[in-house]
């Protein structure tokens, strides 16, 4: 049946941090909560015109690829047959970045509330870390020890069912 | 260098949730910031070693973490599930893979609105009240796996509406079950009679007589797994009262005696629409079978129509296995795989 709404939209226009316009369709936006709220609420109102979008927290690299995973999902929303092809798509996409690209992508996936995608980035992060130590985290994630010495012994001693 | 210290404390508790308890909690002693983190995680994965040592532990983790936690995996040879557990609100996973003993303290009150899978393995011991009242009282149940060992069942067990996978392994085959479940869709079914259970008073017949009141109850399930050796469907076909499986379309079965064959077969014309059927033949017996094709009664020709797949493994190339394929040659009109 054709759509009778007049006030349904096909496309609307994502803008980044630095005042880049991303052209997406309605399908692959509606990957990201945000953008799909975004939409629905203009929908509400009857809108027929284009609507833009602009994304604050989120630089155009980062955006384009959080629009790339959205279009990947998107493809396979009606689809569950391939999850498997899907998973496999996922990993080789998250495995080429580096940590920072890895942080700012999770952040986005947060902002943008696309939940699968920060699920999949926070797995993939948690996967990179279970084998390090806590000095090699911190020495990975640049983050510095606060403890004393004192602090930390007492730390390890309260949880001392994890350090065995 | 990448400073993950940028990110969310839910992003972090995010990360620490896909991690293993233990390792979660080391996160600890990374800063200040990590200190506590931890304790927020909505996932508790744990593998315990030390079984007395951990009561404690579990006990103490949960108490710090309830009101967030939404799945709890355990693995362990002993565990006391601790009462906590069972007023998890936000539970949605529960998880208990315990390979020797699993205890349940007696409960009193329940409230897991949330839980949808359910799953653990039960031996010895006397907690069916307890085990009874846990499934009546998860509302949203979904997927629910037990293994259970010399467990007595006094009364029926009442499943739950919404459960759509059942996976039951039954060592003793005291199970009597109520299903009102009308979503059922998937099952998968393990049960072996043990014969001194009759020293108990129970006779046979009212064990089997229950165990078909339980499958007539399963009979809108689109997959089955069945492994038993009990020859259900032979005696449900005694007393008539064989029930159709309407919806099935794909079946798993293993036989470990050469007299289910039979009862596969009489398995096979209650199911008219079974499309997949793979069989698993394991057994070591040497006296022939009596005439198969006879005993196995009416010709079930309309009712292989749409088979199209059946994998048979284990042959060992006698001559019943050559009588059986014969006769599923025979019946099966659009067979494609065999």
């Amino acid at each position: 049946m054709a759509s009778s709404s007049s006030s349904s939209l096909s496309r609307v226009v994502v803008k980044s941090s630095d005042n880049n316009l991303f052209v997406v369709n309605k399908k692959v936006a509606s990957q990201s909560q945000l953008l799909k709220q975004c939409i629905d609420n203009m929908e509400e109102k009857g809108t027929n015109d284009v609507i833009l979008i602009p994304l604050s927290n989120v630089t155009s690299n980062i955006l384009t690829l959080v629009l790339e995973y959205c279009e990947k999902h998107a493809d396979f929303a009606d689809d569950d047959n391939n999850n498997q092809e899907l998973k496999q798509w996922d990993h080789e996409f998250l495995k080429k970045f580096d940590y920072a690209t890895l942080n700012s992508l999770t952040m986005a996936a947060d902002y943008m509330v696309t939940k699968s995608l920060l699920n999949l980035c926070c797995q993939f992060i948690a996967d990179s870390i279970k084998d390090l130590t806590v000095q090699q985290i911190r020495q990975i994630f640049d983050i510095k020890n606060d403890f004393t010495p004192q602090e930390e012994a007492d730390i390890k001693n309260e949880n001392a069912w994890a350090f065995r | 260098m990448a400073n993950i210290d940028s990110l969310s404390d839910a992003i972090l508790i995010c990360i620490l949730s896909f991690l293993p308890t233990k390792v979660a909690a080391r996160s600890s002693v990374i800063s200040k910031r990590w200190r506590h983190l931890w304790t927020g995680v909505t996932a508790v994965e744990l593998e315990l070693q030390q079984s007395l040592y951990c009561i404690i532990l579990i006990l103490s983790l949960l108490q710090t973490c309830m009101g967030k936690v939404e799945e709890v995996h355990v693995t362990s040879a002993y565990f006391t599930v601790p009462r906590c557990i069972f007023q998890c609100e936000t539970l949605v996973n529960l998880d208990l893979n315990i390979s020797q003993r699993c205890t349940f303290y007696k409960l009193t009150t329940i409230n897991l609105p949330k839980l949808k899978l359910l799953c653990f393995s039960f031996r010895g011991g006397n907690s069916f009240d307890s085990i009874a009242m846990l499934i009546k009282s998860c509302p949203l149940l979904e997927t629910l796996k037990m293994t259970l060992e010399s467990l007595f069942f006094h009364n029926a067990l009442a499943l739950r509406s919404k459960l759509t996978y059942l996976c039951l392994v039954d060592n003793g085959l005291l199970i009597d079950f109520v299903t009102n479940s009308t979503e059922l869709d998937s099952a998968y079914i393990v049960v072996t009679y043990v014969a001194f259970f009759s020293d108990w008073g129970l006779v046979a017949d009212d064990v089997v007589g229950n165990f078909s009141k339980f499958f007539v109850q399963l009979c809108s399930i689109f997959e089955f797994h069945l492994e038993s050796n009990v020859k259900i469907f032979s005696h449900m076909h005694l007393v008539n009262s064989l029930p159709v499986f309407r919806n099935l379309s794909s079946a798993t079965t293993m036989l470990t005696r050469r007299s289910g064959v039979i009862d596969f077969l009489l398995f096979l014309q209650i199911a008219p629409n079974l499309k997949e059927v793979i069989v698993t033949l394991n057994y070591n017996e040497s006296n022939p079978l009596a005439d198969m094709t006879q005993s196995a009664v009416v010709v079930p020709e309309l009712l292989l129509n749409n088979l199209d797949c059946v994998n048979i493994t284990g042959l060992q190339g006698n001559n019943d296995e050559v009588n059986l394929l014969g006769y599923i040659l025979k019946n099966a009109t659009v067979l494609n795989e065999l």
